[in-house]
């Protein structure tokens, strides 16, 4: 098979798995991922700041779970959540943010998203498998619950 | 909850799951390479799926041929996202292990290896991890009258368990404990669990055991229906409980369990991203997969080539549409269910998961 055709094929790949993680199933399509024996790894970091969308104001308090890994916003509504086994390339990672503390801080709805890492760079491998880190931000706003 | 009703959520999500597998099948990008580097092993399981025998006569294949063969597909896959796992026999007894990784370090190959834990001690360990080690998988088969049983060998769970204690410890090592669940061990899953635990494992997977190899003649090594349905209920509690992460192997469409008991919907990627260099130098997809799953030979076909060319009847599964699966409503997502659960003659499948569930649940319910 050709490259272009391939290219296209892992493209549409690449949306039934963004279209699987909206329907809660994500990871479903990570295959390289969740492969056994595992692979050479890189410590994936997002960062970002949380807003609500009416008034434009930071939340605090919100759970931000990606992979393993999970945080709640400080009182500047700022996150930092890692994966520290993803494979060293592209990578598309389900994040979800969830208000767990009902009324407290205002009543937002749940958003499960995917953060895409594209030809990332790494810094401060350990010159054997593990290959470094590479950061990206993502801010989000969420809805007011109705 | 019945394992065959799906819902409609479900339903579309395993819809649009074929068309991915379809594309991979399409793109089939080798990832994986397993090597049966031996076929000699220092146990004797009951339920093995290989053809090792404890005092086999049949050589290694030199590291030199293996090497070749890698080096045949370094052109058309990044090393540096290729696994290849040492598997047997029993890996370890070979004891060029070390030198081979190195070489695929060298190359940028991640490797791993399978292992009983019967040789792995600390200082084996160390000399992996000093060759480029970067996964491995320790059997544990039950508490230790079950898996001495199985593994026929008075020390084999003191071994496993002294290898396993090694792998929390250790930085950067990818590792999880597999068991081959049967009618022996099934009532100590749980204690198995709280063991796992108390060592500090984090990843535990669970087998059943399919029959091919030395299982085909011992059924009692199967579980009965309604043990097979309770072991789904058993993996998804525990993943729920959050205390270790227990998914199911790779094997079998499981209904309504498909997500609840593994991470990832049921997709055999034998000879789709998965192959195998068999002891003999045999090119198949997974390494228990022989006789008319063999797709060439190192010694007479280029790897490349072969993997590029061939493997049809692993990327159309149109021809498993046949015996127990021609009418299956759930054939479109199975496709005819694991590879290396096809007989290898005849084609036919010779064990089908969601039917065992169904069959479980029948003899659950009272009339």
């Amino acid at each position: 098979m050709k490259t272009p055709q391939i290219k296209i094929l892992k493209t549409y790949n690449a949306i039934i798995a963004g279209i699987l993680t909206l329907m809660g199933f994500a990871t479903s399509c990570e295959i390289n991922n969740a492969k056994e024996y595992g692979t050479p790894s890189a410590k994936f970091i997002v960062n970002g700041t949380i807003t609500a969308k009416d008034s434009n104001t930071p939340i605090k308090n919100i759970r931000v779970i990606m992979n393993r890994d999970s945080t709640t916003t400080d009182n500047d509504g700022k996150y930092q959540v890692s994966d520290r086994d993803g494979f060293p390339a592209d990578q598309l990672f389900t994040i979800k943010f969830h208000d767990t503390d009902g009324p407290l801080n205002g009543e937002y709805e749940n958003l499960d998203t995917v953060v895409q890492f594209k030809d990332p760079k790494f810094t401060n491998g350990d010159g054997h498998w593990y290959q470094g880190e590479t950061t990206k931000d993502f801010n989000v706003t969420l809805n007011k619950k109705k | 909850m019945t394992v065959s009703k799906l819902s409609f959520r479900k339903k579309l999500a395993l819809g649009l799951f074929r068309k991915y597998k379809q594309n991979e099948s399409k793109i089939h990008q080798l990832t994986y390479i397993f090597w049966e580097c031996t076929l000699k092993c220092n146990l004797r399981c009951i339920h093995c799926g290989s053809d090792c025998k404890k005092d086999s006569v049949i050589k290694d294949m030199p590291a030199e041929d293996f090497l070749k063969a890698i080096d045949q597909i370094k052109g058309f896959v990044n090393p540096n996202e290729t696994m290849i796992v040492f598997t047997g026999g029993e890996a370890l007894v070979r004891r060029d292990i070390e030198k081979v990784g190195v070489d695929l370090y060298k190359r940028g190959f991640p490797w791993g290896i399978v292992t009983n834990g019967m040789l792995l001690d600390e200082r084996r360990l160390q000399s992996l991890l000093n060759s480029g080690l970067r996964a491995i998988t320790v059997s544990l088969d039950g508490l230790e009258e079950s898996h001495n049983w199985l593994r026929d060998h008075k020390n084999s769970f003191q071994n496993a368990i002294r290898a396993i204690k090694l792998l929390p410890q250790t930085e950067h090592l990818k590792y999880d404990v597999v068991t081959c669940v049967n009618r022996r061990n099934f009532t100590e899953l749980d204690q198995i669990k709280e063991l796992l635990i108390e060592i500090g494992v984090k990843e535990w997977r669970i087998f059943t055991i399919f029959p091919i190899g030395r299982a085909k003649e011992n059924t009692e090594l199967q579980l009965e229906p309604t043990e097979f349905k309770a072991l789904f209920d058993f993996i998804k509690q525990t993943r729920q409980d959050k205390r270790i992460k227990l998914s199911y192997g790779c094997e079998g469409f499981l209904g309504n369990y498909e997500r609840e008991v593994r991470d990832d919907f049921f997709f055999c990627t034998a000879g789709i991203n998965v192959a195998s260099i068999l002891a003999d130098g045999s090119i198949s997809a997974c390494p228990n997969l022989r006789d008319n799953f063999i797709q060439g030979n190192i010694y007479t076909h280029n790897f490349a080539e072969l993997w590029q060319n061939n493997y049809k009847a692993f990327r159309d599964r149109s021809w498993t549409k046949t015996g127990i699966c021609a009418d299956c409503k759930s054939y479109n997502y199975c496709e005819g269910n694991g590879m290396h659960l096809r007989d290898e003659k005849s084609g036919e499948v010779l064990f089908c998961h969601l039917k065992r569930i169904e069959e479980g649940e029948k003899q659950r319910i009272p009339n």
